[in-house]
């Protein structure tokens, strides 16, 4: 079926009654998570080790379907999508996770090019905007260099200049502070919350409970796999859903 | 970007892509050395033929006139042929039995001979002037066969020398097809298996499968390619280095070809080429059920 035949969500991230049990043994490692993000919003994930956060995010991304309930993401119903309409849906999420994962065969800017060969942009279009990010990122000065040679934190800040240079409008952050020292970690939080005036929307996982409480807002607590605490759930924001969230 | 995702594999495996190289090398070279020495042993052919001064082509006898007259028409054309009789189909049983008596013709009975074209040469034909010649008129809508000397339809020619060469040389190309296929399916196999983190990287990121398949693609190509040119270096040293002292041994007084031919030049690298297109193939189900896998 394809997605433009069924429903779509007016919410950046929206989850119903979503469950999701281990194939072999039943075991469940989500259950009743109810869900609402709007545009704009930055949201901490939090949740002690085991407690589902990274397979709330794998189906956030379309890597995991939910064994109960329902997952739109960027207003799509990923329950229904294919491989391919979920694959091309990533396209438009930037994915920061704490293991870099950079393509070690390409340099800094081949790496941080890939997600805007993908979309299509033109040569001059996509250098332009390597140039943007690389000066943001404090990058310019290894942008040539070979992924090998660099320090983890460099590593960490080109997988985030990738993850940020297609403008994606929801951004995913699985522990991306798990290699990085405090100050670098505060300034990296510090920047994906002003992408919101962008209208980016971040969704930051972290066990790292003094990075929540310097920079507050909305909190996400998963506890064995159940979301009882939401700071302030979607319902209750000020944001307001874009127009052009709807149009196509 | 692809090209240097191709780069870096070949960098990272030196060695195995060395020996992959080789090996689809030495099994083109083995192609292009068959077809070298199955050309010589026709030119051995046409130069007894040559020699005898006469040639048989039998065409079939249902032909149409027109058909037939085009057939004599494109015979006379040739500079090298001479005078040329036509043999009616009954008039050949008839020479045959006056030649051979009734009881060794009786197996024929009332079966319907091909019309028969003797051709007499002129002294000026060369060997090869003559092969190339034949090669040409074997290929002719209504040809039967020919046969080098002014002998009639024996009925079994079409298993002669040049049936079993190109029997072989049909059995050999496919031998040589299905090895080159799985040599580069086991090479880009390996390939994607040391890049499976950079496969998972691209599909979490969303890249499409046909963009994660492309550098095993063109890495493939690129094998077939230079393993074929590889073959060909192979075959030409074998035309001018071995073929001279073994066609001492084989061909008697004849000078051997040691040119390889336009033709089996293009169908070595096509070989290559088309055989690593679908060896590389052959790892799509591997690309299809790659990344990190929805659970």
């Amino acid at each position: 079926m394809s997605a433009s035949n069924v429903s779509n969500s007016p919410y950046v991230i929206e989850l119903k009654d979503v469950e999701k049990a281990f194939h072999d043994t039943g075991a469940k490692t989500l259950s009743g998570i109810h869900l609402k993000v709007n545009p704009g919003e930055f949201v901490f994930l939090t949740g002690a080790s085991g407690s589902g956060k990274t397979t709330l995010l794998r189906m956030i991304m379309g890597l995991a379907r939910p064994t109960k309930g329902e997952v739109f993401v960027l207003g799509k119903p990923l329950n229904k999508m294919g491989d391919s309409a979920r694959r091309k849906l990533r396209r438009n999420l930037g994915i920061i996770l704490q293991d870099h994962r950079l393509m070690l065969s390409l340099n800094v800017r081949q790496n941080i090019e890939l997600p805007l060969i993908w979309k299509g942009l033109s040569s001059d279009a996509r250098k332009k905007r390597i140039e943007e990010i690389v000066r943001i990122m404090d990058l310019t000065h290894i942008v040539n260099s070979s992924v090998p040679t660099l320090s983890g934190g460099e590593k960490q800040r080109v997988a985030i200049a990738r993850a940020l240079v297609g403008a994606p409008k929801l951004i995913l952050a699985d522990e991306p502070t798990g290699n990085l020292d405090p100050p670098t970690s505060r300034q990296l939080v510090r920047m994906l919350r002003e992408l919101r005036a962008r209208g980016s929307t971040v969704l930051f996982a972290t066990h790292d409970m003094s990075l929540v409480r310097d920079f507050g807002g909305r909190v996400l607590e998963l506890v064995s796999g159940r979301l009882p605490a939401d700071s302030m759930p979607a319902n209750d924001q000020r944001f307001k859903v874009p127009e052009f969230w709807s149009q196509p | 970007m692809i090209l240097r995702v191709v780069w870096n594999h070949f960098r990272s495996r030196p060695f195995s892509n060395f020996l992959t190289l080789v090996a689809i090398a030495f099994c083109l070279g083995l192609l292009g050395g068959f077809w070298a020495l199955s050309d010589n042993l026709k030119l051995l052919h046409a130069s007894k033929g040559a020699a005898e001064g006469e040639m048989s082509v039998f065409v079939d006898s249902s032909l149409p006139q027109e058909k037939a007259d085009a057939i004599e028409k494109s015979l006379r054309s040739f500079p090298w042929v001479g005078e040329l009789t036509l043999v009616a189909s009954s008039d050949s049983i008839k020479i045959l039995k006056d030649r051979f008596g009734e009881s060794l013709t009786s197996n024929l009975g009332d079966k319907s001979l091909p019309t028969t074209w003797r051709v007499k040469m002129k002294n000026s034909v060369t060997d090869k002037e003559l092969q190339s010649s034949i090669d040409s008129i074997r290929n002719w809508e209504g040809v039967i066969d020919i046969d080098l000397g002014g002998d009639l339809w024996s009925g079994d020619m079409s298993k002669g020398t040049a049936g079993t060469l190109s029997s072989w040389s049909n059995l050999l190309f496919l031998v040589v097809f299905v090895v080159v296929i799985l040599l580069v399916s086991h090479i880009t196999r390996i390939a994607f298996e040391a890049s499976r983190d950079d496969v998972e990287t691209l599909t979490l990121m969303g890249a499409s499968k046909r963009w994660i398949f492309a550098p095993l693609l063109v890495e493939s190509c690129i094998m077939g390619l230079v393993g074929s040119l590889m073959g060909l270096f192979i075959t030409v040293l074998f035309l001018k280095y071995g073929l001279p002292p073994l066609s001492e041994v084989l061909f008697d007084k004849i000078t051997p070809i040691q040119e390889l031919s336009w033709n089996a030049l293009w169908k070595i690298l096509s070989l290559g080429v088309f055989a690593s297109v679908v060896g590389a193939f052959l790892t799509w189900p591997l690309v299809a059920s790659s990344g990190p896998r929805s659970s």
